[in-house]
């Protein structure tokens, strides 16, 4: 397959800043929640960046601050030298969550169309069609989310994030519903899509493997209020395969990285 | 027996019985002679001397009933999408819409007799009946669209009108069709209610009348007919919203 051939990734991917941002939520009883503090992270354009760290630690917090849905108490966030929400207006973020978040009346073809019609461009049927196929599920193009197993619906809301040529990816936890087959699959698959195209991509994930095997960058947070404690380069080539799970380094680096995860929760 | 057929028989079983006991009571006398068995009811209906009568006065309600139906749901719906396009409404509408379904429709129905003609009288009490139901069910649709489609839209930067109409309103089909199913025996309650105070035709008139001059069998005629109204509209919109259910709930 030539890269020609499968070029659904044209726009130019963006980096990502995150200077000294500090997330408060006001609670019922009038005190405040930190849900982040003191966040500096850099990502660099084309590169795949995944975040780790115990439950309620604020990963998704991130993404949602990324994702233009939540403001920074202080500091400042720029994807691609604009602020999110910005960056969100200008149609340029793709976006999966755990929730599929399918339309359930729509076909898996729409649903993958709805981000044109969403924000008021023609729908170019060729490029639909063709991250259907990307993604593995041309033949059920016409096929209703109920109808689909799991894994499929995730399948299809990665083609939708990825129709409208994003300059980030923002992925939380998008196969943390499944089970563990569908989700090495998918993990597979999805190392394949992004090894195609690079596109800035950030992995929200409980799954330390899954972190290690996709990502270029694992970033480890504490538990709340959220705080990185550590970047991991990660050195395996790519195209990543199969085979890489099964090397002693690769098991040598999600052991350090998942004592790191319990160590941010033993001093909690 | 598939679970659809079960539900059939029970239905038919349970309507039947009820219909014999009916029977039975009346041809009994058990419950008195204001008491008829319903075959003498149905004998009363289809005749001839009493057709064109009985036909005149179920038309005539159930004109006014479909058009209050028409007039209350596109209202309370319109209510609905204001409070929900402009937020800043929402408060305003809610209380309003919350005070015209605290008036009792009896209230309702003797201060429309002294404001509209009494031709006009059934159609805006039946509207107003149905308009809060239809508000509320709206609202509710509306609001429920979950949060993870929604933050989907944000996302990708999707315009206030685009999220409505790509993702709020289609979400919102079922929980109106319901409101609508719900409301339709209300239009027809809420027009003869409208019919009692001053309307000369309809089965309101219809059923004052044979109540003061002690026509039992034409009174029960009345109130058959217009239970049979009522039962057939919820029946058939039940059919519009098992299929709005079918195609826009996930399953």
């Amino acid at each position: 397959m030539t890269i020609a051939a499968t070029a659904y990734i044209t726009g130019e991917p963006f980096a990502i800043h995150l200077r000294d941002v500090r997330v408060d939520y006001p609670t019922r009883r009038g005190q405040t929640l930190r849900a982040l503090d003191g966040i500096d992270l850099d990502v660099a354009a084309a590169t795949f960046t995944a975040i780790i760290g115990p439950s309620g630690c604020g990963k998704s917090t991130v993404l949602r601050l990324l994702g233009g849905l939540l403001r920074p108490t202080s500091g400042s966030v720029t994807i691609g030298g604009r602020n999110p929400v910005a960056a969100a207006s200008a149609h340029r973020l793709g976006v999966a969550f755990q929730d599929h978040a399918l339309l359930p009346w729509l076909t898996a073809r729409d649903n993958v169309a709805l981000p044109f019609r969403a924000v008021g461009r023609p729908v170019d049927a060729q490029r639909v069609d063709r991250l259907l196929d990307v993604v593995g599920i041309g033949d059920f193009a016409g096929t209703r989310p109920a109808e689909l197993s799991g894994g499929m619906r995730q399948r299809v809301a990665i083609a939708r994030a990825l129709v409208l040529d994003p300059g980030v990816l923002l992925l939380d936890e998008p196969f943390g519903a499944l089970d563990a087959v569908t989700r090495r699959h998918l993990n597979l698959e999805l190392q394949r899509i992004w090894s195609e195209h690079a596109i800035t991509t950030l992995l929200v994930t409980h799954s330390v493997e899954e972190a290690v095997f996709l990502a270029d960058s694992v970033v480890v947070m504490s538990r709340r209020p959220g705080r990185i404690e550590r970047v991991q380069t990660v050195p395996f080539v790519r195209p990543r395969d199969r085979s890489l799970l099964a090397t002693p380094a690769f098991h040598a680096l999600v052991d350090d990285l998942t004592n790191a995860l319990d160590f941010t929760d033993s001093v909690a | 027996m598939t679970p659809a057929v079960q539900r059939l028989g029970g239905g038919t079983i349970g309507i039947a019985g009820m219909l014999a006991a009916w029977e039975f009571a009346g041809r009994s006398g058990l419950l008195g002679p204001s008491w008829p068995a319903l075959s003498r009811v149905a004998a009363y209906i289809v005749a001839p001397e009493h057709r064109a009568l009985l036909i005149d006065a179920a038309a005539q309600t159930l004109r006014e009933a479909a058009f209050g139906f028409a007039a209350g749901s596109s209202a309370g719906c319109a209510f609905a999408l204001l409070a929900v396009l402009i937020p800043a409404t929402a408060f305003g509408v809610d209380r309003f819409a919350a005070i015209v379904n605290g008036i009792p429709v009896i209230a309702i129905g003797s201060l429309c007799a002294v404001t509209f003609p009494p031709a006009v009288n059934p159609i805006v009490v039946a509207s107003l009946a149905v308009f809060f139901m239809l508000f509320v069910a709206a609202t509710a649709g509306l609001s429920a669209t979950p949060a993870a489609q929604h933050d989907v839209f944000r996302v990708l930067g999707a315009a206030r009108w685009a999220t409505f109409r790509r993702l709020q309103l289609p979400a919102a089909l079922p929980a109106i069709a319901d409101g609508l199913r719900l409301s339709a025996p209300v239009s027809v309650v809420g027009a003869i209610i409208g019919e009692w105070f001053a309307a000369e035709r309809g089965l309101g008139p219809l059923l004052v009348n044979a109540m003061q001059n002690y026509q039992i069998d034409l009174l029960w005629s009345a109130a058959l007919i217009g239970a049979l109204m009522s039962a057939t509209a919820y029946l058939a919109l039940g059919i519009v919203q098992r299929a709005a259910a079918h195609r826009y709930l996930p399953r």
